[in-house]
């Protein structure tokens, strides 16, 4: 047991440092100029002496992702139990979702910029669109899939529909709401970039997206690397705080996790 | 409590046209204990769900307590073939859940659920999820949960079906004894001729589909039953005339199969 959970740790960092030592050797032996490829020790310097900036602007990446995030829930929750009480409903705006869900964010992107005056706004709205068809899709497939028998249960009891959400379909909807929410942490972070990139590096608040793209245009290739260790350290970082959170309510009951070392 | 059963002509046909039950009529005397007996398929778990009030009759009148069969109108109480437990909720959560529908607050159901799980000798699992329990165990949490309503009706389709023999046994002692202390009517489907006679003071055997009613047979035995019961010629005897009286009813349902 201790066993496992010991090389559920040191495997993969292992791997990590031993992939981060041979890229350092690469680029030492062999003299790549940062300007094509920095060593992970000039990412890391880098990173270090443009801090302040940095933090700034992945402090403004996190606040879009999570609240895209917060929204995606919100609206896909209520969406679902909405689709999941009225079939009609269901079959007038599902295809409105799919088709959002198909288009590629950048190509929505410019459109959501012209008609929405607060940038900030638009990269919301744009995480938002990325992240929320998971957590619909996956809430209405959990909200369906309540044990039949527990629902005659509640029939035969006199269940309110208020009590049958609380005691069946809300508990019933949870781990497939949570594997929603697994697929929609990383989205969210991905819709949040790419929409900055498309628009571009502009007013005075800016994220992760922009010091890219302004360290592009300079090549100053360190820091593109610096600014794009940082998202995807974030992306890890939602991960396995999705994959905590999932520990955390399921893991006493739901046999994704029990069943787990 | 308990109430009385009454079927009176009683078809069902389902919405894709199959008839499940013909002009089935019976009734059951406030109190008893009834088995229902036959073959697959022919209409006992149908009967159960249209005396629940989990299924409309498509002609007759299925009437518990003298009133139209409706669910969540009466204290019926309804035990499934699978223990059919909350798995994100622990055992005693589980045995409360009647009572918190029945807006009872949360101490309150809790205690009396302890109570239950105490009756059916799981006091010190109270804790535990179904997912950590035998399967017996789970059935007994599932007893629990249905007599912790002290329904008029107690309705049980297969519950022990899934279980091995020597635990059947046990829990066949156990449902009698708590079934003696509440006494409320009893109905329930097996498959087993054993089972049906040392449980009930009545076998309902059913033949089909569509099921009907093939025989009618009273068990003049008294209770409290002790498991030497089923070691003593009455016993056999009326197992005799149970297999008998399902013969047919076997017969006709293979015929209808093949």
């Amino acid at each position: 047991m201790t066993g496992a959970l010991r090389a559920r740790w040191l495997v993969p960092s292992g791997a990590g440092i031993a992939a981060l030592v041979a890229w350092e050797a690469v680029v030492r032996l062999r003299g790549v100029p940062p300007y094509i490829l920095p060593s992970p020790t000039l990412i890391v310097h880098t990173l270090w002496i443009n801090l302040d900036s940095l933090l700034v602007s992945w402090w403004y990446t996190v606040k879009i992702t999570f609240g895209a995030l917060l929204l995606a829930l919100a609206g896909g929750v209520l969406l679902a139990c909405a689709f999941a009480l009225s079939r009609w409903l269901e079959l007038a705006l599902f295809p409105f979702a799919v088709a959002l869900q198909v288009t590629p964010i950048v190509a929505i992107a410019p459109l959501i910029l012209i008609y929405v005056d607060s940038t900030t706004a638009s990269l919301l709205i744009c995480a938002f669109i990325v992240a929320f068809f998971p957590v619909l899709s996956n809430t209405l497939v959990g909200l369906r899939s309540a044990d039949p028998n527990l629902q005659d249960l509640l029939t035969l009891y006199g269940a309110t529909r208020w009590q049958r959400l609380r005691w069946l379909l809300a508990p019933s909807a949870l781990p497939y709401l949570i594997a929603g929410l697994k697929i929609s942490g990383g989205l969210a972070l991905i819709g949040a970039v790419v929409a900055e990139f498309a628009a571009g590096a502009a007013g005075r608040e800016t994220g992760l997206a922009s010091r890219i793209l302004e360290a592009s245009f300079r090549t100053e290739i360190p820091k593109m690397y610096a600014a794009l260790a940082l998202v995807a350290l974030t992306g890890v970082a939602i991960y396995l705080a999705s994959n905590a959170l999932s520990r955390a309510l399921l893991g006493r009951w739901h046999p994704s996790e029990r069943n787990r070392d | 409590m308990p109430a009385t059963i009454e079927l009176a002509q009683i078809d069902k046909r389902f919405e894709n046209g199959v008839l499940a039950l013909q002009a089935l009529s019976v009734r059951i005397a406030a109190g008893q204990f009834v088995s229902l007996l036959g073959p697959s398929g022919c209409g006992k778990s149908t009967v159960l769900r249209l005396i629940a009030g989990l299924e409309p009759a498509s002609a007759g009148q299925v009437l518990v307590d003298g009133r139209p069969a409706q669910a969540g109108r009466s204290v019926m109480s309804y035990v499934f073939q699978e223990p059919t437990l909350m798995p994100w909720a622990s055992v005693l959560d589980n045995v409360a859940l009647p009572l918190r529908i029945q807006a009872m607050a949360r101490r309150r159901a809790r205690d009396k659920a302890a109570e239950a799980l105490a009756a059916v000798g799981l006091a010190e699992r109270a804790a535990a999820y179904p997912a950590e329990l035998s399967g017996g165990m789970k059935m007994r949490v599932s007893i629990a949960r249905a007599l912790i309503t002290r329904p008029a009706v107690l309705l049980l389709d297969e519950p022990f079906a899934a279980l091995d023999e020597m635990t059947r046994q046990r829990l066949n002692d156990e449902l009698l004894g708590l079934w003696g202390q509440q006494a409320p009517t009893a109905m329930f489907v097996t498959h087993s001729v054993f089972e049906a006679v040392y449980l009930s003071q009545r076998v309902l055997v059913m033949g089909g589909p569509p099921g009907h009613l093939v025989a009618d047979l009273p068990v003049a035995l008294g209770y409290p039953r002790a498991p030497s019961l089923r070691l003593q010629p009455q016993f056999t005897q009326y197992c005799r005339s149970v297999s008998e009286a399902l013969q047919p009813a076997e017969a006709g349902a293979g015929a209808q199969r093949s």
